[in-house]
């Protein structure tokens, strides 16, 4: 019972990563109809930023986080004027396909500003080595911490989108560009914004992720985008309560896997093999496509809007 | 009322239409969407442009509420170039339109697309919103309470703080002309308002129609494939043909000139239009 708890407490912290990068593939899918598949290099790029402002001028950690925090923003600012702008008349698929070239553009960059990430290498945080323990549960800070972000930042960013005009703009630039467009909303603004706070919450999530597996390189992100994209796509792509959903039934189902088919094995085949989970995942989102094409939570079909 | 008071603005107005198009000419490549059209809209009346499907009628629309820029020609609102301006300065001047797709903030409640629909809600500025207090915060309550009067006057009140997307197509239709509302228009751009509204609610909305003209003196330009409609509502048609005007003028007789019945019906037929509405209502649903 109690292993059974440990596994969905780490599920739940695993599933709130993926829901977190769902978000903000939603975020900018649903606003610029861009199917992002270098939300994850973003991430990579901004934690590698991190990793080298603690190792190479050895800043205390959080003026480092501060920093590139703001450096997320920039990003994401670049990456929209930079990439997606000229590309927002484009076919949807084109878009798509750019966003892989985009990602091979930042590690690239990466890479040749800081060689030392082509490698694994620690990633060094102040929460390393500490745990919390309720009765018999055991959560490493750092997985508390992430409940922690993750909550906080589900609240802000509900009431940012409810409540203000600016996320009211945003939701309605989402919803129809040409009727935002017409009623005055900003909406080259609007894009902005969108890229740079997607840009933020993939920047955190990073940071979160790399904190947890303590080490990183250039291409840390790329198992967990995959991950987060069926998150997003089981919560219907269209709506964010679906996006974190989604992230945390898949990060559940990983953890519970892994409970269930650790020891054992088939033949010579070894089951807990984190390979054969993934496997499984993969198999059990394309059965749960077939049977739901618009997702569990998706309501509306799939259009760009 | 005397009748003076009415005809002495109405022979200024005569003068000066409030929507005046000149030689608009539109191409999307090889295709001439728009040929050297002339159109004039007067304030306070109802002008339904008819024709058959890709006569250039939406496009017509989107010229006059900016998304599509003309080759060619000139549309001057309430003697104001509208060329030289964006979407949005253009609403902002006083043209609210609806969409033939709806293009409703889907997401969002009826309140919400009301508070959005008001453009110059905006005004304080999208960032101040953020602040707790300020002016934005007096604008916001000033726009709900406008909000709620349309509502109120439409009768979909009862429906303020539902999502659009749950509502029936007939409801959204008008949560359309509730948002061009709220923005206080003085031309009205409807583009297929009776397409997928059930034939019993039609007569409804044709009334409907003839009371925001009447009560709030809107001027409504539409576009409406429904004949029974046109002839309840429109003072005037003007029928399109590949983006060509074939005829303009009083619906009754309009509707009935030759060219015009060709135009819908085809060479040989002799069907009146008025009979092929539920062709057309077919094509739309």
């Amino acid at each position: 019972m109690l292993a059974l708890l440990q596994v969905l407490l780490s599920g739940l912290v695993t599933g709130s990563l993926y829901g977190l990068l769902a978000l903000g593939i939603v975020l900018i899918y649903r606003t610029t109809g861009v199917l992002n598949f270098a939300y994850g290099a973003l991430a990579a790029t901004v934690t590698s930023f991190l990793y080298v402002l603690l190792t190479g001028p050895r800043l205390p950690f959080w003026p480092a986080l501060l920093l590139s925090l703001l450096f997320a923003l920039l990003l994401g600012a670049l990456v929209e004027r930079g990439f997606a702008r000229p590309l927002l008349a484009a076919p949807i698929l084109t878009k798509a396909i750019a966003t892989l070239a985009l990602a091979l553009v930042l590690q690239t960059v990466v890479q040749a500003l800081w060689p030392q990430l082509t490698s694994p290498v620690h990633f060094p945080t102040p929460f390393e080595g500490h745990a919390l323990h309720f009765g018999g549960l055991y959560l490493s800070l750092v997985d508390g911490l992430t409940l922690l972000t993750m909550v906080l930042l589900l609240i802000v960013l509900q009431l940012f989108l409810l409540r203000t005009r600016l996320g009211m703009a945003m939701r309605a630039t989402a919803d129809s560009l040409e009727a935002a467009r017409l009623m005055g909303i900003p909406v080259g603004l609007i894009f902005l914004l969108v890229w740079m706070l997607a840009s933020l919450l993939a920047a955190v999530a990073g940071i979160l992720i790399a904190a947890r597996q303590t080490v990183i390189d250039v291409q840390f992100m790329d198992p967990v985008l995959l991950l987060a994209f069926i998150g997003a796509v089981l919560g219907g792509l269209d709506r964010l309560e679906g996006a974190v959903l989604g992230g945390a039934l898949v990060g559940l189902a990983e953890n519970v896997l892994a409970l269930l088919l650790a020891g054992h094995s088939l033949g010579a085949l070894d089951l807990g093999n984190p390979g054969i989970r993934e496997a499984l995942i993969f198999a059990g989102f394309v059965l749960l496509l077939l049977l739901r094409p618009r997702g569990l939570f998706g309501g509306a079909a799939l259009r760009r809007v | 009322m005397s009748a003076e008071w009415q005809t002495a603005p109405q022979e200024a107005r005569r003068r000066r239409p409030l929507l005046e198009v000149q030689g608009l000419t539109v191409r999307f490549g090889g295709l001439l969407a728009v040929a050297d059209l002339d159109l004039r809209v007067e304030e306070g009346e109802i002008l339904a442009l008819v024709g058959p499907n890709g006569a250039g009628k939406t496009t017509v629309l989107n010229c006059i509420s900016g998304f599509v820029r003309p080759a060619a020609g000139c549309i001057h609102f309430a003697g104001r170039d509208l060329l030289a301006l964006g979407p949005e300065r253009r609403a902002a001047l006083g043209i609210g339109r609806t969409f033939q797709n709806g293009q409703l903030f889907a997401s969002m409640t009826v309140l919400e697309n009301l508070l959005i629909g008001r453009h110059t809600y905006l005004r304080a500025g999208l960032l101040q919103g953020l602040l707790p207090c300020g002016p934005a915060k007096s604008e916001d309550a000033r726009a709900r309470q406008r909000a709620h009067e349309i509502l109120a006057w439409l009768e979909l009140e009862p429906y303020a703080d539902c999502v659009v997307a749950a509502l029936p197509a007939g409801l959204q239709k008008l949560v359309g002309v509730a948002r061009a509302l709220a923005g206080e228009p003085r031309l009205l751009l409807l583009d297929e308002p009776a397409a997928g509204v059930s034939l019993r609610e039609v007569a409804a909305l044709a009334e409907q129609l003839r009371r925001w003209n009447a009560e709030l003196g809107l001027t409504l330009l539409l576009i409406e494939h429904n004949m029974e409609v046109v002839q309840a509502v429109a003072q005037r048609v003007c029928v399109l043909n590949y983006g060509r005007k074939l005829a303009e003028g009083e619906p009754g007789r309009v509707l009935r000139e030759p060219a015009v019945l060709e135009a819908y019906l085809g060479r040989d037929e002799e069907v009146n239009p008025l009979q092929e509405q539920e062709v057309s209502d077919h094509a739309a649903g």
